[in-house]
Parts: structure tokens; sequence; C-alpha cells
């Protein structure tokens, strides 16, 4: 058998066939919305920005898929570490499109809240903040944004773009929002958020201490991070021994971090507290361990008049 | 005649035929059969270890760490062969379909973060692994929330007995999840900018300890007891001194080096400037910032000439002169190894060197530990009184992580079984560390470093920020002329000069300060922003909603922020248009816009 025609065919055929497979390659397979977003989840920014233009590309625009995709696109390029104006001129020009084009999605009311993050913060150098821009994107996502649990998100930040101007007037906007919110919506979820933004608020910018120390009861009654939890508590009893002269809730507060909240370190500085207030300090327990779970709200009890100093 | 010697040397040089053996062996064929047998070594090395390890119902496992101290790699390596033991056993009797495998990679921590990185670019990493925090959490580790939800299998009642005395713990912790069975609630290895958790503890690590040499103590005082203030240690020193000259040994009061004497400063300092914490406070939340703290220098409330600072560097520069000579110039390694060759009755120990120095003391001395004595009732710098400062809220630190490409499912079983009550109560009492799980404690030498629940929190301090960028030059030059102090090379009051010398510098004291605060309260604002966006648009391609509870987590610390004019309102309120000092205001000192 002649060897050498023999290995030529050989090659010829084995040339045809990595071409056709290096054909195949090069044709990019598009990814699924999942795969692509998985990507942008993982903070692999550059491979999130060609996988989810490939999916927009081919999926039919304003359909879920594609606003989906064009959303994830945008934060891609909004969220992007090398920041530069273009990048954030891109996720720009993205969400700008999705709020034109499919209104009264969820994702528009994403993007809008975007937009306004976008023009509240400074995303690379020399980048200026226009809060009065971000506060008008922020109004339109709460407007359309209904029952959205964005819409809420939206009213932290139009009430954080208010206190931002740092003047008596912009205080008075937000703390004037955040009531108007948590009285219309006192079950929302993100409920003890405004909370805690209405007592700092309250407490470091308009010195209404008694205000702010009502703030912090509500949010001690809906929940704060856990391992932050006792810094309500703490900063309820401080306010209320330092500042309103409240000895009983100060008592309550500190008497709680003594017992409930050992893992705050602040155990012995509650009992020194409780010593200052004319009260006997309960003993430190001796393990970390106390098997009594999740504290829960301080309960104020009145302590007898000849108990009080 | 005699025969010429250069005749015989000749006649000796003349050929000689190789032997018959030498002839079938020649000098090739030695060195092909020395290459054949190291082949066929390795070959078998290879083979027995593919065999031992891919065989198609093992899943090996291989846990990184840098961890070299001595007896934790022991330690760790009788918790692997205890693991997998117990699966070679569960999957002979049919209860498991495969075999979990694991081994252990030690790596020195000098090359250890280009060993990880290399490998986790190539796709070679490890399944578990601790890093140094240059590791992008999100691209490269597994989150676990959803594991350490559930309760830890380990903690069953099968491997409890015999192990808990109180039945009430015995319970809870089988029962309990994951995340519940740690002392710390796992947040050592959760990450608050992405709310998620990446990381798994196995240990406490603790600063703020003396190691002493008992029997060298008695040999000097007479008495075998630790001094417990300021005041009793530097009485030891003194007569350790008077010990060496009449003795005429070369001794010193303590054992020290450039690696610990900054450890040393710092934890001072949070206990000897315990009287600012309170009136620094001023949003009154129990914690001191930096912002809150430089506020304070500015408006006057503490100042490098307080008495409360001069206090403490009275008691740095008293303890400091206590230290061996020369230290400034001694690696980690070279205090310890003063301490152990009985140099020194007193060395200022971390828990991550406390092990090494029971091991090397065995046999030798007898080792104990206390907390850095704080001064005592009658003694000078007593006013006021300070206390040890309150480890309640310890977290571990250099949790390990988990490899997302790895096989995730068995590194959990296995961290699972490491961080199970008794497994890691007796990885941690053989390798002398702090043990992390609810009810457990170290080895009876490591008593000392058990975290304390009494004391206070510990002080912010101007000279402990020097890392911080917040703290811009002022903060530098406080550290070093702090180094320089407890070297003798400057007086507390050069000290002071200096530093205010700095602090009181038109562009880079008090006013860079200001403006650093600003810019890094700004970009910290800005960098929690990705993972809010991002986790939310994640949920939302799902037809989600991110739980309520996440997205308040995520905004709580980002909101208060205000894109840094919490730093400006501040500044307004300390130096600017709201001071109540009657001074006239300050702008504020504008960066790049």
């Amino acid at each position: 058998m002649p060897i050498i025609p023999v290995c030529c065919r050989s090659a010829v055929l084995a040339v045809l066939a990595l071409s056709l497979c290096g054909g195949l390659h090069a044709v990019d397979a598009v990814p699924t919305l999942a795969q692509a977003m998985s990507q942008l989840s993982r903070f692999r920014f550059e491979e999130a920005r060609r996988d989810l233009a490939l999916v927009r590309d081919h999926a039919t625009a304003g359909d879920e898929t594609w606003r989906r995709a064009t959303y994830g696109l945008a934060l891609a390029h909004q969220h992007e570490p090398a920041a530069s104006p273009e990048m954030t001129g891109r996720a720009k020009e993205l969400h700008e499109e999705l709020w034109k084009t499919c209104p009264n999605t969820p994702e528009a009311v994403h993007a809008a809240v975007q937009l306004g993050r976008i023009a509240h913060m400074r995303d690379y150098y020399q980048d200026a903040p226009d809060l009065t821009l971000a506060r008008d994107w922020y109004s339109k996502a709460i407007a359309m944004g209904g029952e959205d649990p964005m819409a809420s998100q939206a009213v932290i930040y139009l009430a954080s773009a208010w206190i931002e101007e740092l003047t008596p007037a912009g205080f008075a906007e937000a703390q004037q929002l955040l009531t108007g919110w948590l009285t219309a919506h006192p079950q929302d979820p993100l409920a003890s958020l405004h909370w805690m933004t209405l007592a700092d608020l309250r407490h470091t910018y308009l010195d209404d201490t008694k205000g702010a120390v009502e703030a912090l009861r509500m949010v001690d009654r809906l929940g704060a991070p856990s391992s932050l939890r006792w810094k309500v508590v703490w900063r309820m009893g401080a306010i209320a021994q330092d500042e309103l002269h409240d000895r009983d809730l100060a008592v309550a507060c500190f008497r709680a971090i003594t017992t409930r909240y050992l893992r705050s370190g602040k155990a012995d500085a509650a009992r020194e507290r409780l010593v200052e207030l004319g009260v006997e300090p309960p003993p430190l327990p001796k393990t970390l361990w106390d098997n009594l779970g999740e504290p829960g709200p301080v309960e104020v009890v009145a302590l007898p008049a000849e108990a009080k100093p | 005649m005699s025969e010429h010697p250069s005749t015989r040397r000749f006649a000796a040089a003349a050929y000689v035929p190789p032997s018959r053996l030498r002839r079938l062996i020649g000098w090739n064929t030695l060195g092909i059969i020395i290459v054949l047998v190291a082949v066929g070594i390795s070959l078998n090395n290879v083979l027995s270890i593919r065999a031992q390890y891919s065989a198609p119902h093992k899943r090996v496992v291989r846990v990184m760490h840098w961890q070299l101290e001595l007896g934790y790699r022991d330690a760790l390596q009788q918790v692997i062969d205890s693991y997998n033991e117990l699966q070679r056993q569960r999957y002979e009797a049919g209860t498991s379909k495969t075999q979990i495998e694991v081994v252990q990679l030690p790596v020195t921590e000098k090359v250890f973060s280009q060993v990880l990185k290399v490998n986790l670019i190539a796709g070679t990493a490890p399944d578990i692994f601790t890093h140094l925090g240059n590791v992008e959490l999100s691209r490269d580790c597994a989150a676990i929330d959803q594991y350490i939800e559930q309760p830890n299998p380990y903690n069953a009642p099968e491997f409890l007995a015999g192990e808990v005395t109180d039945p009430a713990l015995a319970k809870a912790l089988a029962t309990m999840p994951w995340r519940d069975t740690y002392i710390d609630s796992m947040q050592g290895g959760f990450n608050r900018e992405r709310q998620t958790q990446y990381g798994i503890g196995v240990s406490f690590t603790l600063g703020g300890r003396f190691a002493y040499n008992l029997d060298l103590i008695r040999e000097i005082t007479g008495a075998g007891h630790i001094p417990t203030t300021t005041g009793e240690l530097l009485a030891l020193g003194r007569k350790t001194r008077e010990f060496a000259q009449r003795s005429g040994q070369q001794l010193w009061p303590i054992a020290a080096s450039r690696y610990n004497s900054g450890y040393f400063t710092n934890d001072l300092a949070s206990i000897m400037l315990q009287p600012w914490r309170r009136i620094l406070d001023t949003n009154r939340d129990g914690d001191v910032s930096d912002t809150e703290g430089w506020a304070g220098m500015a408006s006057g409330t503490i100042g490098l000439r307080d008495p409360i600072f001069g206090q403490y560097l009275d008691v740095a520069e008293a303890i400091s002169q206590q230290f061996s000579t020369g230290f400034s110039s001694m690696d980690r390694d070279g205090g310890m190894y003063l301490f152990v060759q009985q140099k020194a009755p007193v060395f200022f120990c971390a828990s991550w060197d406390a092990g090494t120095v029971i091991k090397l003391a065995q046999g030798r001395f007898q080792a104990t530990f206390g907390s850095i004595p704080v001064p005592g009732p009658g003694e000078p710098w007593n006013d006021p009184p300070r206390q040890p400062t309150s480890e309640a809220g310890i977290v571990s630190w250099g949790a390990y992580h988990l490899n997302r490409d790895g096989k995730v499912p068995e590194s959990i079983d296995f961290m699972r079984y490491w961080t199970s009550y008794a497994v890691n109560q007796r990885f941690n009492r053989a390798a002398d560390w702090i043990p992390a799980i609810i009810g457990t404690s170290p080895s009876s030498e490591m008593a000392a470093f058990a975290p304390r629940i009494a004391g206070v929190p510990g002080a912010w301090s101007p000279g402990s920020t020097g890392g911080n960028a917040r703290s811009g030059r002022t903060g530098l030059t406080l550290q070093g002329q702090m180094a320089d102090l407890t070297t003798g090379e400057i007086t507390k009051e050069r000290l002071i000069e200096r530093s205010l010398e700095t602090y009181n510098d038109p562009n880079y004291g008090a006013s860079l300060i200001w403006s650093k605060d600003f810019v890094e309260t700004r970009n910290a604002a800005r960098q929690q922003e990705r993972a809010v966006g991002i986790l939310a648009a994640a949920a939302l391609a799902e037809s989600k909603r991110l739980p309520a509870t996440v997205t308040r987590d995520l905004l709580w610390g980002q909101i208060p922020l205000y894109d840094g004019q919490c730093v400006r309102w501040m500044h307004q309120r300390t130096l600017g248009t709201s001071r109540s000092d009657g001074k006239p205001a300050e702008p504020f000192p504008e960066v790049d816009p």
C-alpha cells in the first residue's frame, strides 16, 4: 500500500475536520439568561457583558428575557471596577432604553432606581453627583413601583438624597418623606430600615433625642441585622441616660445588654451604667451560650419611685 | 639495580582489560539502570497514589493552609485520619456510595498567596483553602448560606456521647443550625458587603497575653506567681535585672521582637485609653469610629497632651524598657527562642504562637499565660481605673473557604466534621488553639486564652490607625514614633512634639484626615452599591425578589454613610458653621472634584 498518498489523504481529512470543529467553535453559542446572569453574580464583568449582550441580541425587544438581559447588561457596565465615563454612559443608555420601552414592568422600576443611583453616587474620577436628578429618578420609581419592594428602597434613597444636602430644609423633607411612607405602609418589609434612617436623622442631624428614641424603639421591635442589634439597644439606652434622662428606659436597655447581648462585649460596660443609674447590676454569665435564642424587644418596666435616686 | 619509580608508575598505568562483570555492566548501562530504577519508583508512587485516590468511588478533597506553627498540622492530620476512617467504614458498610478522602497541603505564608492565586486561575485550586484577602469571593468561593441553616450532622447524639456534660447543650447542638453552634454565629466567615456566608472558621485567635516561665520566676523572686498588675510586672523586671547581675547570667525581663512589640503597644492602647471611649462616642452606638475619634482630636475633647494619653505613653515606655536588647531587629521567632531558651521569664505572646511555646517548653520549664496586666489600685496610672478588655465579641479569623469550582458538598461534609463539638474541641486542644464552638474549652495550658466575657470594650487610639488610610500622615507618624519610643530612641515629649507637628501641618495634618475620611467613606458607600445592585438583579432574573432582610442588612451599613456627607456634617458640627465653641467657622478641606 502506498504510504505517502494515504498519509496525505489522512492529513487532508484531519485538517478538514479540525477546520470544521474550529469553525463550529468560532460561532459563539448563545448562553441562556441564567448562564449569563451567573457571570454577573460571580462579578466576572467582562464575561457578563459578552454573554448578556448575546442573550439580548437574540431576544425579542421588550420581552421578559430581553428586559432582564438589558438590565443585567446595564449593571455589568455600571459596576465595572475599572469605572469610566464611557462605562457609566453605556449603563445609563441601557437603563433609559428599558425605562422608555418597557414602562410599568419591574425591570423599568429597577432601571429608574439605578438611574437615580448613577446620578447620586460618584462612579468614576471627576464624576459629579447630581442630587436633584437622583431625586427625580427615585420619585419616578416610587410613582411607578406601587407595591414593588424596589419602591420602598427608593424611598430610603430619596430620603438620603435630601439628607445629603445637609440643610434644615433637606432634613425636613427627608423626615416628612419617611414618616409619611411609614404611616401609609406600616407593614413594609423594609420598615425597620426606614425607622433606623429616621432615628439617625433625628439624633445626628436634627438633635431630636426624643424622636430618635421613639424611632429606635420601633427598630428594636421590627428587627435589625442580628449582629448589630445590640447597637440599637445600646444607643437607645445611652441616649436615654445621657441626653433624655429617661432612667426607666436606660435601665431596661442596659439590663438587656448585660443579660441578652453578651456577644456585644459591652456587658460589663452596661453593668457600670446600671450602677451609675442606681440599680444593682445582674451578675455576668459564665459562658457566652445562654440557650435563650434571639432576644426579644426591650421591655420598659417603671421603677418604683423610691428606687429612683 | 633497582627499578626506577617512574617506570613503576608507567607500568601501573598500563591498560588493564576490564573484568567480565565490568564489561557486562558498563558506565552507560549503570546509568540506564539508575534511570530505570528511578522511573520505576516514580511510576510506583504515581500508580499507588492513583490507586489510592482515583478509584471511581473515591472523592479526594484537598485542604490548603499556611498554619505551620508547631502542632497545627499534626492536629489537623488527626482530624483528617479519623474522618477518612469514618468515610471508609461508611463506604464499606454500604451506607455511602462514595468515599471522601481528605488530604492537607500546608504551604508557607511566604508563597501561599501566589500558589493559591495561580491555581485558582488555572482551575487547579484545592477544594478548601484559607486566604489572605486577595481572593475575589464572588468569583472564587462558594456561597454556603444554604448549608449553615441546617444542623451539623456530626453533632448528632452518637457523636456527642461522653463528650458533652450539659444535657441541654447536647440536645441543642443536635438540632440547632450549624451557624448557631458557633460562639460567633459564624460571623468570622460572613461577608457583610455581600451579605453572604463564604467562610467557615475553626478556631479563634487572641492577642493580649504574656507567657511566663514559672520556674525562672521562682528562681528570681522566690515565689511562683505571675504578675497581675503593671506594678508587679515592672517589679519582676527590676528583680530579673538584679538577679542577672548577681548570678552573672544573661537575662532580660521580657523577651521581645519587632513582630510582637507593635501588637503590644496597640493592645496596651486599647486598655490605657479606655476613659476616652464614652466622650468620643457622639452618636452613642457603643463604638468609636475613626470619624468620631479624629473629630474629638479636632474639637480638643481629647489630645496628645491629655493626661490619659500621657499615662499610656508612660506605661508603654516603662514596659518596653524591660524588652530584650536589640528586639527591634529580631523577627517573630527570635523573641520566642529567647524565651524558650530561658533568657527571659516573660514573653508577649498571641494565641497562634502559644502552642509553639507550650511544645518547646515541654520538659524544660513550666510555661503559663496571663492577660496584659493593668495598673492596680494604688499604682501610678490607675486614675481613672482601667480594666482588661472584653473579648466576648470575638470573631474567628482565617476562616476556610470552599473553591466554587471544587467538590463543594464533600468539602462541606468535612468542614462539618471538623467543626462539630467533639472534633473541634479535640483538634484545638491538640493544636493548642482556641475552639470556636459553644460549650467547648481549650487545653488546660491554653485556659488563659479563653475569650474573656468580663471587661470593657477596647479603646480607639490615634496611634493604632497607622495602616488606615483615613488617618493620613498623622496616624503613620504616631505609629512610627511609638516604635521609636519603645526602642528608647526618643522621649515621650519628643513623640508628642513630632506627632503634633504633623497633625498641625496645613497640608498633611488634620485637614488631610478630614478629606481622606470623606473620600474613604464615599468609596465605601460606592463599593457596597455593587453587591446591592447585582444581588437584586440576580433575584429579578429568576422572577424573585431579594429577601427583605437581605436588602435591609445590605443597606444598613451603607445608608448612614450618606455618600461621605456624614463626615462633612461632623466637620460642620466640630469646626464649621455649626461649631459650638464660638470660634470662626472653617471650610471643609476640599479634595479632587
